[in-house]
């Protein structure tokens, strides 16, 4: 057994060794298992983080929703694909339409209420609403009117058009034109608002011009000065040429 | 012979010098990195719950705001719909002006449009009537020459008819190809 200054360097030894053991064995066993519930702590303040800062904007979106959108272009949204299909207020609006342009509806067809598979069909999520239409007047007051349904409320699209002459009229100076056109209009029901739907999706910027755009839009109530011109034969100004 | 005692104390206190460092450095060297880490794990833990409980709170604030505006989120919600439905629209909507324009672009001054039909897909029958043949070459020579350009809306026209009515005049009856892409 060593004596004097190297028993006790031994001892010293001995001791420092054991106190690293000790000390890594600490750390192995109680200490590094509580760095997996730091890791879950930071976790859970980055989500927390991320949900006020998805809320903070969301609320910012929506101040800027009320502060640019008003009440008037909410409405025109809210009429170009209405939550119901409503034949009567289309039926309006096609006469309306109609005197505008000086042209005469002939006959027209559409469901109305319980309306009929045939007539109604789904388009992505829209409902859509197929109306037949026959107009008669001069070739290019009808075309004015084709022209019109692209900026009217509610929004339609033309599915089908053919453009035809009414017996010998046209020949013989009346300038009469027919038109058959299918017309189809949509109505989305109002989904229930999901919840979080608004901290993800948010409105574009093309969606924005299209909102001011829809603002733009003439629909039934608009007073416009009357956009027919008179009958004309020739190529003078058919269409805008 | 010479024994050299002093080099011999020299190198044994250099020597025990040298392991009482070594000891020193893992004693204190382990308690050192050992308070180090418990230091920075409990200083991290109460950041954090101390920052989890503001963000909680906050959360919590501004959700009841969201929570009560939900008529203005249904609304945004309905709005931003129906722009996409009304932009989805627009992009597939059939420019009918747009070919009336062209085909109209083909007819001889005193020609008519008596009629356009756009129901076969991607093919627009059209109906003109001419009151002389001098007119039927002038139609003929503007579809060869509007062929060519490349702005034309149609890729190929044809000329199915021609009939002479009685009141004298001629009803040409042209069926007209759209280009793809138009």
């Amino acid at each position: 057994m060593p004596v004097g200054l190297d028993a006790e360097l031994i001892k010293q030894s001995v001791l420092a060794g054991l106190t690293a053991i000790f000390l890594l064995s600490i750390f192995l066993f109680l200490v590094l298992p509580r760095f997996t519930d730091l890791a879950a702590a930071q976790k859970r303040v980055s989500d927390l983080e991320k949900n006020v800062n998805s809320l903070n904007r969301a609320l910012a979106v929506l101040d800027d929703f009320r502060d640019d959108v008003s009440l008037n272009t909410k409405e025109s949204v809210y009429l170009a694909i209405p939550t119901r299909f409503d034949p009567g207020y289309i039926l309006l609006a096609l006469r309306q339409l109609a005197l505008e342009n000086r042209v005469n509806i002939v006959s027209y067809s559409l469901g109305g209420g319980e309306v009929s598979k045939e007539e109604a069909a789904t388009k992505g999520n829209l409902t859509t609403h197929q109306v037949r239409l026959e107009i008669s007047g001069s070739p290019v007051n009808l075309i004015g009117f084709v022209d019109s349904i692209d900026s009217y409320l509610p929004v339609a699209s033309v599915s089908e058009l053919a453009l035809s002459e009414v017996g010998k009229i046209f020949t013989s100076g009346g300038g009469e034109s027919k038109l058959n056109l299918i017309l189809t209009y949509y109505h989305k029901p109002s989904p229930p608002v999901p919840a979080g739907f608004l901290l993800a999706n948010f409105l574009t910027p093309d969606e924005f011009s299209t909102i001011t755009a829809l603002t733009a839009f003439k629909r039934l109530g608009t007073v416009t000065p009357s956009e027919g011109v008179p009958t004309s034969f020739g190529k003078e100004n058919l269409f805008g040429l | 012979m010479k024994i050299n005692i002093i080099r011999r104390d020299a190198l044994k206190y250099h020597r025990v010098r040298l392991i009482r460092r070594i000891n020193a450095l893992v004693t204190f060297g382990s308690i050192g990195l050992f308070s180090l880490a418990i230091v920075y794990m409990t200083s991290y833990f109460v950041y954090l719950g101390f920052r989890q409980n503001s963000l909680t709170q906050t959360a919590k604030e501004l959700q009841q705001s969201y929570n009560g505006r939900v008529r203005e989120v249904a609304a945004y919600t309905a709005v931003k719909e129906i722009a996409t439905a009304v932009n989805n629209l627009t992009e597939k909507r059939f420019k009918y002006k747009e070919f009336l324009n062209g085909i109209y672009a083909l007819l001889p001054p005193a020609a008519i449009l008596s009629s356009v039909d756009f129901g076969a897909p991607g093919v627009v029958v059209a109906g003109v009537r001419l009151s002389n043949l001098d007119d039927y070459d002038f139609l003929v020579n503007n579809v060869k020459n509007a062929s060519g350009s490349a702005n034309f809306l149609f890729s190929a026209i044809a000329n199915k008819q021609l009939t002479r009515e009685l009141t004298g005049s001629y009803l040409v009856r042209l069926e007209l190809k759209i280009k793809s892409g138009s």
